[in-house]
């Protein structure tokens, strides 16, 4: 191979990488994790038993928790007093509710979904504070409760931005009283990056859903009801 | 030349994609934060993805490293908060970002200018820390409601950041401007006196020879814009320094702390380092086809620096909109 078409390639190949660098610079997805939450969700009926509510359950890492309890003032003992970290979660509460609090609940129906359910104002949340870093619990209402029989529901949280990366724990889906009888959950892993490519049944792209680089790290919950 | 122009044109989508992806966040940190991108996830996206995977990784790990330098076998486990906050720091810098866009767009458009271009991004990341470090530390040393102050304190050098970039574009643009005008004026006149300012010399072109010396350029490099690049690129601290910064202090380890930040700062510095590299090194080939085209080197490069420049002024313009839109964090110390 003569010199100059060694040298064209070798430079073609430093060209490609210098591209895909610079594609890497276009990226649309920005962010990266600063905040992590570890998730439990229970699935709660009304008195009628419907489908009426989440329970949501987050605990935020350590260094987030470090920082978000810096400013808030202390006990004697250097402990946030109660009243400042009950302060702390209705304002966190206040916040999520324009991002619909990182929560997704779909109606699945054969071949896609049917609804995206919206969600009404959650109640008073309970925060604690301890060595595993700062936990707040709420429960989440549904607009409107659905009826259980045969229902086929998704539940994802995310922050489609991925700045705050939610992980649902081992075990973290129940589902409370009537329900437990009637309905089944299954938890389906993220598997990122792969996920992106090779989206596994029970996981869209939602219309209407911003979607993002969030979703690829999301757990799929699945409920399902005879 | 159409390499470069595709490289131009990559470098006005990086611009878009980073200033759009600015927002506010119910947890946003200073300087942190990203609106979301309403995309379906494409190959970019996930190689993206496996990238914030391990740097979640790295970072889940940090605060556990943080907490055993306080504890028994300090030397091993600051070892390891080195390790893990240097890999997270080159992690960070994988993805948009307007440091590397402006420092990109500097070693495209500029000449000969790759050892400066890499000088640019150390100091740009030590400068990075170090602010983390000073704002981080002072705020909490002196000031009850710090994490307010630290927050006001980043988004004020965010944006007197990106007004930096606005500014450096311009001088991009211009010194492009300035190129091509001279080169087509010495095209038609041979004996015009050359005002030769600018240090973007194209040298791969033969059809004339009265340039200054390119040593000379290079000696008269103008070091307000070396400087400029390192403030505008290097002002804005990091959050997740800050994060660690005050994960340290809460947990009476402050010196771990710094020690992660400045860690953080080299890996940081490495990559866009490398990301520079990469782009210094894109032009040899283009320069190869373009002479085998039989292209004006001369005049492309001149064009493509003025496209650089405007397209680092837009980026800065986006970014500054942006952050100035941006409603204050929503959540106290968030």
């Amino acid at each position: 191979m003569p010199p100059h078409i060694r040298r064209a390639i070798r430079h073609g190949a430093i060209a490609v990488a210098a591209l895909a660098a610079t594609i890497h610079l276009a990226a649309p997805a920005a962010a990266h994790p600063h905040v992590f939450i570890a998730a439990r969700l229970t699935v709660v009926a009304d008195a009628s038993g419907q489908i009426a509510a989440l329970d949501v359950d987050w605990t935020f890492d350590d260094i987030y928790s470090a920082y978000v309890t810096a400013d808030l003032p202390k006990d004697k003992a250097g402990k946030p007093s109660a009243e400042a970290l009950a302060t702390l979660a209705r304002q966190i509460l206040v916040s999520l509710a324009e991002w619909r609090y990182f929560t997704e609940i779909v109606r699945l129906e054969t071949g896609g979904i049917a609804d995206n359910q919206n969600f009404g104002t959650p109640g008073e949340p309970v925060v604690r504070l301890d060595a595993r870093g700062l936990a707040i619990a709420f429960r989440l209402p549904l607009a409107a409760p659905l009826l259980p029989d045969g229902q086929r529901l998704l539940i994802r949280q995310y922050d489609p931005s991925f700045y705050v990366a939610i992980e649902t724990v081992n075990d973290g889906v129940g589902l409370a009283a009537p329900l437990a009888a009637a309905c089944k959950a299954e938890i389906a892993e993220p598997k990122p990056p792969q996920t992106a490519h090779n989206l596994s049944e029970g996981s869209f792209q939602l219309q209407g859903a911003t979607g993002g680089i969030g979703t690829m790290f999301a757990s799929n919950v699945t409920i399902a009801c005879r | 030349m159409s390499l470069r122009v595709v490289l131009a044109a990559a470098l006005l989508v990086a611009a878009a994609g980073a200033a759009l992806a600015q927002g506010a966040h119910p947890f946003g940190m200073p300087g942190g934060a990203a609106a979301p991108a309403a995309v379906e996830p494409g190959l970019v996206d996930s190689l993206l993805a496996w990238v914030r995977a391990e740097q979640a990784a790295y970072w889940r790990q940090l605060s556990g490293a943080v907490r055993a330098v306080g504890e028994e076998h300090a030397s091993a486990a600051t070892g390891t908060l080195v390790a893990l906050s240097f890999m997270y720091g080159v992690l960070h810098a994988v993805g948009p970002g307007h440091g590397k866009a402006v420092v990109t767009a500097y070693v495209l458009t500029n000449e000969r200018v790759l050892r400066r271009g890499l000088l640019v991004a150390a100091l740009a990341a030590l400068l990075q820390a170090l602010v983390a470090i000073a704002l981080t530390l002072g705020a909490l040393a002196l000031i009850a409601g710090a994490t307010r102050t630290i927050e006001g304190g980043a988004r004020a050098l965010e944006l007197a950041s990106y007004a930096l970039v606005i500014t450096l574009g311009a001088v991009f643009a211009l010194r492009g401007g300035i190129r091509l005008f001279v080169q087509d004026g010495a095209r038609h006149d041979h004996l015009q006196d050359h005002g030769h300012d600018y240090h973007g010399h194209d040298h791969g072109h033969d059809h004339h020879s009265h340039h200054v010396a390119p040593a000379v350029a290079v000696a008269n490099a103008d070091w307000r814009v070396l400087a400029g690049l390192v403030v505008a690129m290097g002002a804005r601290p990091c959050s997740g320094a800050i994060l660690v910064l005050v994960f340290a202090w809460s947990a009476g380890l402050v010196w771990a702390g710094v020690l992660s930040a400045l860690a953080m700062g080299v890996g940081t510095g490495l990559a866009v380092a490398v990301v520079a590299s990469l782009a210094h090194a894109a032009r040899l080939p283009v320069r190869w086809v373009g002479l085998r085209a039989g292209l004006d080197l001369a005049r492309a490069g001149a064009v493509v620096a003025m496209l650089g420049g405007l397209a680092i002024l837009l980026l800065g313009a986006l970014l500054l909109v942006a952050a100035l839109a941006a409603p204050a964090a929503l959540v106290p110390g968030g």
